[in-house]
């Protein structure tokens, strides 16, 4: 008999986060609570898990951008949880750069979703997991975060600063057994990127999935998705900032 | 904010391209945004594209793309009443409900086609002389409408709504919920029976007999062939085995490109042709096929409708009352062989008030894309409605808009409830335009 588990996914209406509770629920017996703020659709998602892969999942609201139901929101969560406990942080908005210049604030409401309800939500069930001595965690932050490009610094900025919050954690839970795991992915093929010009680069969400769930089992430190983003981020991390700097892409 | 993305998008025969915009919801709060922004030339909810003309394009218009609205809602191993988003596909239903001993009860020759798709359409199978088109299985429907209100129609349930929305083409708004009755199955295999015929009357013959006798039942006519030859073919029945016969694993190949040029031209169909006819054995014995490789024998070509290569493929479907009218159409392709030729019988009209179906002989045939083959689909149509036939809207590219009143004879009921339903026209699509659908 296996062992008793389950995947926490926050952000779990985006396309990757419902991807990610497919893939979890075709490839591991374990229960899923699906995190976010729109219910009816993670309702639907929850009954399309049961009836597809007969796991049990649940569904628990979840506002990135309101830290202070955090607390409760992780007490609730690791109430309704069994076994080893996976936390998973996908939730995420990316307004286009131009908006953001035009009007300012949509960077701080940004701000407030990818990385300060992110660091709050996960201080809070790191406490949790550590109580418990034992789970995973895995972080979502993109490439865009590993250096600051013109045409998407703002998101990037908030991702950056999502990576640096990221590693610290995993320093903090390592004693414990607790692994963390940073994900960075390129551009996906989802609502956040449809509104782009189509590049062709986007992968497939179930993709991502797949790739997302490897890396967390191998228990990876970091983890490109798709793996090729690795030597291309390598490269344009090395381009001096005084370069960088003209760059316009 | 709705995202709105610019594509170009042509049917699945690949003819037609027009640009559009699209939007892709994920979640019926994002669908429900979309109906604030309709643009100039109305939207159109759009499955996965399978129609083969333009009945899935909205040229200058807006298409909203349901596949990522694509999970299953409840089932109830009771009755079989399964409940699914509209973006599901006929295969990913299959999938997972045949190892249960479910399936669809009308299941198309292809499994991309979703649940919306196949509603709006009401596609039928192989058995639809036994259980009728799609919308005959249908417990209830929820559909959105321009005012952004979801009505639960069923066929005691806003009934003439119900009509018009089986297949309708999207016409009357996007079908959020599908409602319809698996069928029970002894087995996932089926015995199949194949029979090599050498005419037209003796394959129509062979045609009725067999689908007296069984579940499904389908013929294929060697399209190169002429008198005295004219019609020969394969008739191929089938029914559910009671028992499971070994797995035959098959990997599906992919068409990773549209080659430059058409690899489906006449010499290469006439070799195909007289191979496959040759190929069948004259022994007439049953035998086991998964019921996947039977439902779907193009599936496992990923992408075949790009082997027509840029210019891509028209096909023609009709249906007509008697078999007679039968060989002067296959005798009028002379100049343009078909490159498949697929014959049905049929039993009974659909639902919808603009189903396709009546009792009768269904006639499918595929043509590269080339300068004179709009003519011949015209001379076709005048046959088809000289025969009291019908077209089928979902396979069409063609057709006129006189054409449509003499075809289907619930037109104006159509219209009618298109008047009611969508008095501002904010549901169009290429073919609607084309066809002058307009109440």
């Amino acid at each position: 008999m296996r062992q008793a588990e389950t995947w926490v996914i926050l952000g779990a209406s985006s396309g990757v986060g419902r991807a990610l509770a497919r893939e979890v629920a075709a490839r591991l017996s374990a229960k899923i609570i699906l995190a976010g703020r729109d219910l009816h659709d993670l309702e639907d998602t929850a009954t399309d898990l049961r009836i597809r892969h007969g796991v049990d999942a649940e569904v628990i609201g979840f506002d990135a951008a309101a830290p202070d139901t955090h607390a409760e929101f992780a007490a609730r969560t690791t109430r309704r949880a069994e076994g080893l406990i996976t936390v998973c942080f996908l939730s995420a908005i990316m307004p286009a750069q131009d908006a953001v210049e035009v009007q300012p604030t949509l960077a701080a409401e940004m701000v407030m979703v990818n990385l300060a309800g992110a660091m709050v939500v996960l201080l809070h069930l790191a406490n949790a997991l550590e109580k418990r001595r034992g789970g995973r965690v895995v972080v979502v932050g993109s490439v865009a975060g590993d250096r600051g490009r013109r045409k998407n610094f703002a998101y990037g900025a908030s991702k950056a600063g999502l990576h640096a919050f990221t590693e610290g954690l995993a320093a903090r839970l390592r004693p414990q057994g607790i692994l963390v795991t940073l994900i960075k992915p390129g551009p996906l093929d989802t609502s956040m990127t449809w509104g782009l010009p189509e590049s062709g680069l986007a992968l497939d969400p179930r993709r991502a999935a797949g790739a997302i769930l490897r890396a967390t089992l191998r228990g990876r430190g970091t983890a490109y998705v798709p793996a090729i983003w690795g030597p291309i981020m390598t490269a344009i991390r090395m381009i001096p900032a005084a370069i960088f700097r003209r760059l316009r892409f | 904010m709705v995202m709105w993305r610019s594509i170009e998008r042509a049917g699945w025969g690949g003819v037609a391209a027009e640009r559009m915009e699209a939007a892709r919801p994920e979640r019926i709060a994002a669908l429900l945004a979309t109906l604030r922004e309709p643009g100039a030339r109305g939207l159109l909810a759009v499955g996965a594209g399978c129609s083969y003309g333009d009945a899935g394009l909205n040229g200058g218009g807006r298409v909203l793309l349901t596949e990522r609205l694509d999970r299953i809602l409840e089932f109830d191993a009771q009755t079989g009443l399964m409940v699914a988003e509209p973006g599901v596909s006929v295969a990913d239903v299959i999938a997972h409900f045949l190892p249960q001993g479910w399936c669809l009860p009308v299941v198309p020759g292809t499994g991309s086609v979703s649940l919306g798709g196949a509603v709006a359409s009401d596609v039928h199978g192989k058995n639809q002389h036994r259980v009728g088109n799609f919308g005959d299985h249908v417990a209830w429907l929820d559909l959105l409408d321009a005012d952004g209100n979801v009505r639960r129609l069923g066929p005691g349930q806003q009934g003439a709504l119900f009509a018009a929305t089986i297949g309708g083409m999207g016409m009357t708004g996007v079908i959020t919920r599908i409602a319809i009755f698996l069928q029970r199955i002894p087995s996932s295999t089926m015995m199949v029976l194949r029979e090599k015929v050498a005419s037209l009357d003796a394959l129509i013959a062979c045609l009725a007999e067999r689908s007296s006798r069984s579940e499904f039942s389908v013929a294929w006519i060697d399209g190169q062939a002429a008198d005295p030859a004219l019609g020969r073919g394969v008739v191929e029945s089938a029914d559910w085995s009671d028992e499971d016969a070994p797995p035959q694993p098959v990997s599906p190949f992919r068409v990773p490109f549209t080659p430059p040029a058409s690899l489906v031209v006449p010499l290469v169909m006439r070799r195909f042709n007289h191979r496959y006819w040759h190929a069948v054995p004259d022994r007439r014995a049953a035998v086991p096929r998964r019921a996947q490789a039977f439902f779907f024998p193009l599936d496992r070509v990923v992408g075949w409708n790009r082997l027509y290569g840029p210019r891509g493929f028209l096909q023609f479907q009709c249906v007509v009352r008697d078999a007679a009218a039968l060989a002067p159409m296959l005798r009028a392709c002379r100049a343009i062989s078909p490159t498949l030729v697929v014959l049905k019988a049929m039993q009974g009209t659909g639902r919808g008030l603009m189903s396709f179906g009546i009792t009768g002989w269904s006639l499918a045939m595929d043509f590269p894309a080339g300068p004179d083959t709009m003519a011949l689909l015209q001379r076709l149509h005048a046959q088809t409605a000289e025969a009291d036939g019908q077209i089928y809207l979902a396979k069409d590219i063609a057709m006129t808009a006189e054409n449509l009143p003499r075809m289907y004879r619930k037109l104006d009921r159509f219209r009618g409830a298109l008047r009611d339903v969508d008095p501002r026209l904010s549901w169009q699509s290429s073919l609607f335009r084309r066809l002058k659908l307009f109440p």
